[in-house]
């Protein structure tokens, strides 16, 4: 950094009565690097936080200028500085790069150790005579904190010092971010004076209602709490199940098996009223002016449909409203907004934005993933003990992986299958190729990608059916498709060991066994 | 899009286009009825082994549209037993690949007639169940097969029986189509199986036999039933015979044992073997039929008493 001589600045604000004037300051600039452009930082996320902050790792900060305003929400609020070097006889007179010397009587204040104090605190702006409340009495001891040890002359990277926001600091203005610094004009093992300040401008005390001032002020910057994003929300039952109704395979019901039948379970659409809530810690806000807008995720639940209908119809997964304005209530709700699952499983992303929440001009918004489906569908995946399955129906509508979702007793089914029919149809048999299951999030499995009804896929909704390709491959990697003679006796076997039953479908169908699936039915309310 | 239905095989004759919308074609179903078929049973007990023996046989009906190609028997039991007992005949190779049935599952051994060519199942539901492999034995028709045979040391109950058709006709219309095609029978049915009751290994609560009553609880208990559950039984109209399981208590006199129906000496029919179980199936006819039982016992005092019971039949 250079020194330029010809440049006067200013003093630096004090900014209350209780700090002591500073030295004035003269041409001389500082031949340091100070505390290096603090300003205050919010970390929205835990994940945006420094993991080493050491090691030059400053996260990503979102910058609170001064008369802005962090959130409620936010993981840490804090002062970020550049780094700070110290340089014996010169301690700059501001925060800024650049600064000139502070000065005193004999020029640049004869200086061998430097001392910065940051702080977080909170003066209420209505009540003068508050105490000045110091947020970082439980996690940081502000007062006189030594950034450094007075023996250690040597580079500080930079500092970070943060503060959890809480409901257990009030909305609005009033929050400030300071930095101070003292000198000492004595070395670590310089003997003191009697009488002498080590440090210097010397501490003015904490009062009854203002905490200590640790020497000059540096800088500040005053911000403002607002409330956090999810004091504007959507709340209700945010996911439902898809309606099961009667049908019917080509005219009949459902099942037409070869050794028994059942019918499929006829599951009532969930239903659930939405609603808009300002609030923030507890406190209801009314009349806070709020947008709801809603779209179809796309894409989810193996809807890809590359080349088929993209949008879902307006109901097929649920009718959530599209777009509504309104006004929070005075419990800050907004009227309800009934919605009822479709026959699709999927999600629907919801955007709520509410304005002037607790006070004018503080805005929060908030997304919410709105889901339709069964809540006991897991993945299907082929572990290294399957050594006898493959997967297969993988198509532009529905990629691989979205279309082998199921409950574990279908997995059990399914891992016993090459056994059941090696052992009873085909000993040379030695893999069986699983085909399709159900979505993701379950409902109507469209083969076509048309958001319609498949009638071969119409039981593929619950997780409890699967597919197996009549096509297996034999000890030698010679692939046979199995003979009707042999689908039968696969079913059979598969049937009278009591793994599943069958529905008469291409491929062959197999669904879980009535207990199994009702231990599944007894859990949804 | 319509298609052409028939692809080649003479077997697709019946199949019929319902309709056609595309990509999805809904395709009739041979029927594979079997209503009217029967499994027949047996049992006779082995007083030296201590083993029970059920012998089934299984009846076709003529007007079958299919072979029948499997049978279940359910052997669920009440607390867990060793599923093999070495005491008990059979000529089946478990498989050990696929996981045991439930440990309450009624142990038994299996004989069937023709080795090789059965399936044999021991299910997670604790039914055993035969199949005709590869449709060796389909029971075509009209046509019955026996030699089926479970031997157990549990005594006889009721117990529930599926009789199923072999779905290979169907099977080879579906073979046929193409995925998303749906399929409907020819007669609207949505399931061949045939549940019926046979007689078969059961693990009673002995506490909960009845003990057909009239006398003190000690010499009640010289003769015990499964079924019936009480000494009057009021049966469907057209019913024409009632299984009673007998258990004989293990101090009768079996020499003293008597037995009539409506007056009629019928003891032959039983086998008062002390400390067993027996299935009989007595006749009825239309109106009341009375089954007498009576036999001697010892008590536990050493003293001697006589167990009379009358069952009481109604039938509409």
């Amino acid at each position: 950094m250079s020194v330029d001589a010809s440049t006067a600045v200013d003093a630096p604000r004090t900014g209350t009565a209780a700090v002591r004037a500073l030295p004035r300051t003269t041409t001389h600039r500082a031949a340091v690097e100070n505390v290096f452009s603090p300003t205050v930082v919010r970390y929205r996320t835990q994940l945006d936080y420094p993991l080493n902050f050491a090691a030059g790792d400053t996260g990503h900060p979102m910058t609170v200028v001064s008369g802005s305003h962090a959130q409620r929400d936010d993981y840490r609020v804090a002062i970020l500085t550049g780094p700070v070097t110290f340089t014996p006889s010169c301690i700059p007179a501001s925060a800024d790069p650049g600064a000139p010397c502070m000065t005193d009587a004999n020029g640049p204040v004869a200086a061998k150790r430097e001392w910065y104090t940051f702080r977080l605190s909170y003066l209420d702006p209505n009540n003068p005579n508050a105490p000045e409340l110091d947020l970082d009495v439980t996690n940081f001891r502000t007062d006189g904190f030594l950034v450094r040890s007075p023996n250690d002359t040597t580079t500080i990277e930079g500092s970070l010092w943060p503060h959890q926001p809480s409901c257990g600091i009030p909305f609005g203005p009033g929050y400030r971010a300071r930095v101070f610094i003292q000198y000492s004009p004595y070395a670590a093992n310089d003997p003191i004076p009697a009488g002498a300040d080590e440090w210097l401008p010397a501490t003015i005390l904490a009062t009854k209602t203002r905490l200590a001032v640790p020497g000059v002020l540096l800088w500040q910057n005053d911000w403002s709490l607002a409330p956090s994003n999810a004091a504007i929300q959507v709340q209700g039952n945010g996911f439902l199940r898809p309606a099961v109704e009667a049908h019917t395979l080509g005219g009949a019901p459902t099942t037409q098996t070869a050794t028994g039948s059942d019918s499929y379970p006829t599951i009532t659409a969930g239903v659930t009223d939405l609603y808009v809530v300002a609030a923030d810690c507890g406190v209801p806000f009314p009349n806070v002016p709020f947008t709801f807008l809603s779209s179809p995720h796309a894409a989810t639940n193996g809807h890809v449909h590359n080349g088929g209908v993209v949008t879902p119809p307006p109901t097929a997964i649920a009718d959530v409203p599209a777009f509504i304005t309104g006004l929070t209530g005075p419990d800050g709700r907004s009227q309800p907004f009934h919605v009822t699952a479709g026959k699709f499983g999927g999600v629907i992303d919801i955007g709520v934005h509410g304005d002037n929440i607790g006070a004018p001009g503080f805005s929060s918004s908030n997304q919410f993933a709105f889901m339709v489906g069964f809540p006991w569908l897991q993945p299907f995946t082929l572990i290294p003990e399957d050594i006898d399955l493959g997967t297969t129906g993988a198509t532009a509508y529905h990629p691989l992986g979205s279309n082998h979702y199921g409950v574990p007793e279908l997995f059990e089914l399914i891992r016993w299958a090459p056994t059941e029919f090696r052992t009873n149809v085909r000993p040379d048999a030695k893999k069986l190729t699983v085909n399709d299951m159900s979505l993701e999030l379950g409902g109507y499995f469209d083969l076509n990608g048309d958001w319609q009804a498949s009638g071969s896929h119409i039981t593929h909704r619950l997780g409890f059916d699967v597919d197996i390709d009549r096509f297996f491959t034999d000890f030698n990697g010679a692939v046979h498709k199995m003979t009707p003679q042999e689908v039968f006796d696969f079913k059979a076997a598969m049937v009278n060991d009591g793994f599943a039953r069958t529905l008469t479908e291409i491929p062959i169908h197999f669904r879980l066994k009535e207990e199994d699936i009702d231990k599944y039915l007894a859990s949804q309310p | 899009m319509m298609r052409t239905l028939l692809r080649g095989s003479a077997t697709l004759a019946s199949l019929l286009l319902m309709a056609s919308t595309p990509g999805q074609t809904t395709v009739r179903l041979p029927s594979l009825n079997i209503a009217g078929s029967t499994l027949e049973w047996s049992e006779t007990y082995d007083g030296v082994r201590h083993v029970y023996t059920y012998r089934y046989a299984i009846h076709a009906a003529p007007t079958n549209k299919a072979p029948i190609a499997c049978f279940g028997i359910d052997l669920s039991g009440r607390i867990e037993r060793s599923m093999v007992d070495a005491d008990l005949h059979e000529n089946i190779v478990r498989s050990s690949a696929l996981p045991p049935p439930p440990a309450t599952m009624i142990p038994v051994g299996v004989t069937i007639p023709s080795p090789g060519t059965t399936n044999v199942f021991f299910g997670r539901q604790s039914a055993l169940g035969f199949c005709s492999r590869g449709g060796s034995w389909d029971v075509q028709p009209g046509a019955s097969l026996g030699g089926f045979i479970i031997e157990s040391k549990l005594p006889p109950g009721l117990r529930t029986a599926t009789i199923d058709p072999s779905g290979v006709k169907q099977e080879e219309v579906i073979e046929t189509a193409d995925p998303g095609d749906t399929f409907v029978t020819d007669d609207g049915a949505t399931s061949y199986r045939v549940t019926t009751a046979v007689i078969g290994p059961s693990d009673p609560d002995p506490a909960l036999l009845y003990n057909g009553g009239g006398q003190s609880s000690e010499v009640n208990a010289f003769l015990r039933y499964a079924t019936p559950t009480d000494n009057r039984i009021k049966l469907a109209t057209g019913t024409t015979a009632y299984t009673v399981v007998i258990f004989y208590g293990a101090t009768i006199t079996p020499s003293t044992f008597i037995a009539t129906l409506n007056g009629i000496d019928i003891t032959s029919r039983f086998q008062p073997i002390p400390g067993s179980g027996q299935a009989v199936t007595i006749p009825l006819g239309a109106g009341t039929t009375k089954l007498h039982m009576g036999v001697d016992g010892t008590k536990a005092s050493g003293g001697k008493g006589t167990d009379s019971d009358t069952l009481t039949f109604l039938v509409p």
